[in-house]
């Protein structure tokens, strides 16, 4: 993790479109990586809106599971932010101050994904991203795409259409 | 659809579309109205024209063969028959469906395309075998300038004129005009003490359309003419449809004094209105006018009135000439041809124009720059409220500077109201834009189902937002055809139970204290109480022994898969319909109310905010966080005494709030937070009501009460039972707004 974002927590859109620039134009998809509990993991990085660190008072939602841990105010638009450590049964860890909330965009709905860090932003060529049958993580196989394997470790590709999809949303009204 | 030039014009035809819908609708019932012929024809030659100009030349064909067809009703060769203002509807259709194709949303209907086409072959056809007619209407379309010397020939030798030529005059009228009949006899003094009749025919002429008649009979020979007293009187015709009162505050600087001014209403007489209500001034009476040799019979009120005038001078005089009504018009044309008697060859043609309308500049604005707009206002609000925490929170370490921060705050919530009220303001739109495109569904479905019903519309000028104007078409139509599908009776039974065979359904709209009032009404079977009920039992939705009322009867109607009607219809659906409508209504912060009287017909009644974007909000604390109630649905918050409390087996507690008793909701419970206070004597109760049922709701402390921006949850996420959106707090922090409807029932 010896990269230059690290230790840099909010990124602008802006930001982020210009290190999707920075990328030479082939075959494959750029990613965000972020840390949670001892895996990597990816997602595309233009389905994320922006970075944020955490922000002060979220507003519980009433009736809703845990791993729903509220909603707060990124300049007027109100947003729901979703624990993944709580999602996925990981131990809940103190929130510190690498903790990220990554703002993606899925439905045209804005979401806040809690992280442990965020990583780096890589490139992986889809020659090497491989579908997933098996694999032992803790996240749930379901919301999970494949694996990107980059020259020195492996990368989980969240499938966060499918995590965030409206009628996961909708599945959180019968709990 | 990247193209502007096509964007636009797609823009311009959905507008056009649409008024011609509401044209041919009218012409069905008044096929002679030439004004609304023009109006069709104009619009129809727009969307030619404009679907030319974007290369859509398939859509501006198929536009062309009507506009050739409307030309031919213009120029009076066909009359529009109900076969042709199907077909024109049809067309409509038709042009739609070019449209969908030009937006993507569909492609052009080519059967319905080839179907009308053919159609119009019909009607042309039939031009030929009326050709004789047809020569005699285009004498009709004699242009003015031919009948003016007409009406000079007549003048002088009262010789016979073409019929066809009075009649045009008269039958070019706009019909369903209401207006006044005015004399104006001054003092003779008048013009000596400063005043000028001009100055109040100038006046009366921004009321309507004005039409003056001189009367010369007092003017005495020039040698005897003293140029300052004014013997000239008039008489006028002044169509408005402004009211008597109106009138009467404008002269009412012309009474006494010598001044003999009055004036009385005219109404259009009921039947085919077409030749008669132009004669305000009486057939006979006008050629009295012409006889005397006045040039300009009806001299439009402008300045070169008077001129005009005093040329006439030296003119010989005319009878006194008396104001009567005109006849009533009979219903056929030919008919009213052959009866025309001599005298009304010299009608002059009044130059009624359409009403002259004070011309306010506007622009065309998208929907979303007016929402974007309308979002900054609101973080505008939002940030006001923040500045006045902050000035509160100033106020604590420096007393000075608060007190100029404060004053400050209170200056710019004064803008920032304004501002909000503005926006407003813009967003609003009358309610009849989504109450006149029903005449077509209405006729549609009497057409095809053999019922006979008129829609009336009363209100529609009342002004709602333009977001719960559209998001209200859908429950309108829905309640409309209810209304016409089991509420308005076929012609055969409402003749045998003695009505109207045409059943009437009623669209009104009134603004009552923040409120929209909506009211579909029909004058149909109605609903009875006692088989809802037995319905509702039968269903199990509730138990035999229940005892309601007859309204929480109705409101059973409102409930998931009820229905009284057995059979299904194409139309109304399955009776899934009535609670979905609520939903809507509430979606809207609305309320609906059904009542109904057997036989007598069916009232249902929404309640809707004027607008969603922002409410009158109540700040309150359960346990830490803070919810947001709309100020509308708060009765009053109270702290009752133990003894105020009730508990009851089943129904749970109940607060007694002068002798009434209102179930308790402990917010916290329902919330599943810790509150501060648990017990309703310790905390504070507030009393909402929704409709007409009430609910107390236990909350640990009222914080504030502010105007708050209504943000919806399912923007960037769900609806979460319970909660109507979320509002930003002037601490940045959210808040939900509580969701009264679902916490009442």
């Amino acid at each position: 993790m010896n990269n230059s974002y690290m230790g840099k927590v909010d990124f602008s859109a802006e930001e982020l479109e210009e290190m999707n620039l920075e990328v030479t134009h082939s075959e494959g998809a750029q990613l965000i990586t972020f840390i949670l509990g001892e895996e990597k993991y990816g997602l595309d990085i233009l389905k994320v809106r922006e970075l944020i660190s955490y922000p002060e008072g979220l507003t519980q939602i009433p009736g809703m599971p845990d791993f729903i841990v509220g909603m707060f105010n990124l300049r007027g638009l109100v947003i729901p932010v979703m624990d993944l450590r709580t999602k996925f049964g990981m131990s809940s860890e103190e929130l510190h101050e690498f903790s990220v909330i990554i703002i993606v965009q899925v439905e045209e709905k804005n979401i806040g994904l809690i992280v442990d860090s965020v990583a780096d932003v890589i490139f992986v060529k889809e020659e090497d991203i491989q579908e997933t049958t098996e694999m032992a993580v803790h996240v749930d196989i379901k919301f999970i795409k494949g694996v990107a394997k980059t020259k020195d470790e492996m990368v989980i590709l969240m499938d966060i259409d499918h995590l965030l999809s409206k009628t996961q949303f909708e599945s959180l009204m019968e709990l | 659809m990247v193209d502007p030039a096509l964007e636009e014009f797609v823009e311009e035809v959905e507008e056009i579309l649409q008024d011609l819908e509401q044209g041919i609708l009218l012409l069905e019932n008044q096929p002679r109205k030439k004004s609304l012929i023009d109006r069709i024809f104009r619009n129809m030659h727009t969307i030619k024209g404009g679907a030319g100009m974007v290369m859509q030349t398939d859509l501006a064909d198929y536009a062309h063969h009507f506009e050739n067809l409307l030309d031919k009703v213009r120029s009076g060769e066909i009359i529009c028959t109900p076969e042709m203002a199907t077909l024109l509807l049809d067309s409509l259709d038709g042009l739609n469906s070019f449209m969908d194709k030009i937006r993507g949303t569909g492609d052009v209907n080519q059967q319905l395309i080839e179907r009308t086409l053919k159609q119009i072959g019909g009607f042309e056809s039939t031009v030929s075998t009326v050709t004789s007619d047809s020569v005699e209407e285009k004498i009709v379309q004699t242009p003015e300038k031919e009948e003016k010397s007409t009406v000079e020939s007549a003048a002088t030798e009262d010789a016979e004129p073409s019929q066809s030529q009075v009649q045009d005059a008269w039958d070019d009228e706009d019909e369903d005009e209401k207006g006044y009949l005015l004399n104006l006899k001054f003092s003779t003094e008048m013009l000596r003490n400063g005043s000028d009749p001009l100055l109040l025919i100038r006046e009366l002429k921004t009321l309507g359309d004005l039409t003056m008649f001189p009367h010369l009979s007092s003017l005495p020979e020039l040698k005897n003419l003293d140029t300052e007293e004014l013997h000239l009187w008039w008489s006028a015709k002044l169509v408005t449809a402004r009211s008597p009162e109106e009138l009467e505050n404008i002269l009412i600087f012309y009474q006494g004094d010598d001044h003999d001014v009055n004036f009385e209403p005219v109404e259009p007489p009921p039947e085919d209105p077409g030749l008669a209500s132009t004669g305000l001034v009486s057939k006979k009476q006008i050629t009295q006018i012409l006889v005397g040799d006045v040039p300009e019979p009806q001299i439009e009120a402008e300045e070169s009135t008077v001129s005009s005038e005093e040329k006439n001078e030296e003119k010989p005089l005319t009878e006194e000439v008396q104001k009567t009504e005109a006849k009533p018009k009979t219903e056929e044309v030919q008919k009213t041809q052959a009866e025309t008697e001599p005298q009304k060859k010299s009608a002059p043609k009044p130059q009624l124009k359409e009403p002259e309308v004070q011309t306010v500049q506007s622009i065309r604005v998208a929907v979303e720059k007016l929402d974007k707009l309308q979002n900054m206002v609101g973080e505008t609000v939002i940030n006001q409220s923040r500045l006045h925490q902050l000035s509160d929170q100033i106020m604590g370490v420096d007393e000075n500077m608060g007190e100029m921060l404060a004053q400050f705050v209170e200056d710019n919530e004064k803008s920032v109201r304004e501002l909000q009220d503005q926006i407003l303001q813009v967003r609003m739109i009358p309610v009849g834009s989504i109450f006149t495109p029903m005449r077509r569904t209405v006729r549609d479905f009497a057409n095809r189902n053999n019922k006979k019903i008129r829609l009336e519309i009363e209100g529609g000028d009342t002004e709602l937002d333009k977001t719960v104007t559209e998001q209200l078409h859908g429950p309108l139509v829905h309640l409309v055809r209810n209304s016409m599908d089991h509420g308005i009776e076929d012609p055969e039974t409402r003749k045998k139970n003695s009505k109207d065979p045409t059943g009437t359904i009623l669209l009104k709209a009134s603004q009552q204290e923040g409120y929209v009032i909506v009211e579909i009404e029909d004058d149909g079977g109605g609903i009875d109480s006692k088989e809802v009920f037995e319905s509702a039992v039968n269903k199990e939705l509730i138990s035999p022994s229940e005892e309601l009322t007859e309204h929480e009867i109705f409101q059973l109607l409102f409930l998931p898969g009820f229905t009284t009607t057995t059979e299904v219809s194409d139309v109304s659906g399955r009776g899934v319909g009535m609670d979905s409508v609520k939903k809507d209504i509430e979606a809207l912060l609305g309320t609906i109310e059904i009542s109904s009287t057997p036989g007598k017909g069916t009232n249902v009644k929404l309640k809707l905010p004027l607008t969603l974007a922002i409410i009158e909000g109540m700040m309150i604390y359960v346990g830490n966080q803070v919810f947001t109630v709309p100020l509308l649905s708060v009765n009053e918050a109270i702290r009752p005494l133990p003894k105020q409390i009730k508990k009851i087996k089943r129904k749970g507690e109940l607060v007694e709030i002068r002798g009434e008793y209102i179930p308790l909701l402990r917010l916290h419970e329902r919330l599943s937070l810790k509150p501060r206070f648990k017990e309703p004597t310790e905390g504070l109760v507030l009393v909402v009501q929704h409709a007409n049922r009430k609910q107390c709701l236990l909350v640990d402390e009222i914080v504030d009460q502010r105007p708050v921006v209504i943000k919806s949850l399912e923007d960037n996420f769900i609806h979460v039972p319970g909660i109507a959106g979320a509002t930003i707090l002037g601490d940045g922090s959210v808040s939900f707004i509580l969701d009264v409807p679902s916490l009442v029932n």
